[in-house]
């Protein structure tokens, strides 16, 4: 298990089970809420004072963007979430991802990541993310 | 009452994912993967032009459950989908919840987005804790 530095960028090739991301801090402020409900189109009083619980689990997976590397040719599979509490505007929240697993079949890398979200250190959610790596053109499809 | 008839029923959403939508959520939802954008890198994809995010489509899952639930959606929601399709813009999207059953307190519906031709673009499972 190794612990992915973050700087510079790791690379998604170089991932693999078991590493797992420093983790990272989230201030989600009014102004990244309404960005994000401007752009899903989604509107609900509950929002002037809370985070939308789908928006902390998209700035959480842009964090681990920010941190690793990935091709552009990753593609979202899967993705589920448990939501325990919510997360009120301004509030910090820790992000913890690692990878939970990694495997290679006729070429097509899979990954799971398995994140996990805590304030003052009680948890208000985890989930596990699904990416798909398609090999490019004339890449090996042998099976791994 | 029945456990189920205290369910709530989860009115679908229906959304125009357009590139303008899709450009506005690489910044609202931190996803600057390219081939979500004009670029040469969703050109040259699989699917030869820029697909919307799948964060942006499954928003509209949990803006039903949140409709639904309040609250409770976010202090006691589960969610889990697979992505079934890419959404190549510009698509007309609903989201749609159906009730499966009701177990100890938690509601649990099929849940699904499609596009105007009935093409399933995501489909899994959502819960959510009922009132007692």
């Amino acid at each position: 298990m190794a612990e992915l530095s973050g700087k510079p960028k790791d690379s998604f090739a170089q991932i693999d089970r078991g590493d797992q991301l420093a983790p990272f801090e989230l201030t989600i402020t009014a102004e990244d809420v309404a960005l994000y409900l401007e752009a899903t189109g989604e509107s609900d009083e509950l929002w002037a004072r809370y985070v939308p619980p789908l928006a902390l689990v998209a700035f959480a997976l842009g964090g681990l963007m920010d941190r690793v590397e990935v091709p552009s040719g990753l593609v979202h599979t899967g993705q589920e979430f448990d939501f325990c509490k919510s997360v009120v505007i301004g509030e910090s929240v820790e992000v913890e991802i690692k990878v939970a697993s990694s495997s290679r079949r006729r070429g097509v890398r899979m990954v799971v990541f398995a994140t996990e979200l805590f304030s003052a250190g009680a948890m208000v959610g985890s989930g596990r993310t699904t990416v798909m790596l398609a090999p490019e053109d004339g890449e090996s499809q042998e099976a791994s | 009452m029945r456990e189920k008839d205290a369910a709530p029923e989860v009115a679908s959403v229906t959304r125009l994912i357009d590139q303008s939508r899709v450009d506005r959520y690489g910044v609202g939802g931190r996803d600057h993967n390219p081939i979500h954008f004009d670029t040469p890198e969703a050109a040259k994809s699989q699917f030869g032009r820029p697909v919307a995010h799948g964060m942006l489509v499954l928003a509209l899952v949990s803006e039903a459950m949140t409709k639904a639930f309040g609250d409770r959606w976010s202090e006691g929601g589960h969610l889990k989908v697979r992505w079934r399709a890419p959404v190549l813009t510009p698509a007309r999207v609903t989201a749609i919840a159906n009730l499966r059953h009701v177990e100890d307190g938690v509601a649990t519906y099929d849940v699904s987005c499609e596009d105007e031709n009935g093409e399933v673009l995501l489909a899994g499972m959502a819960r959510g804790p009922i009132d007692s």
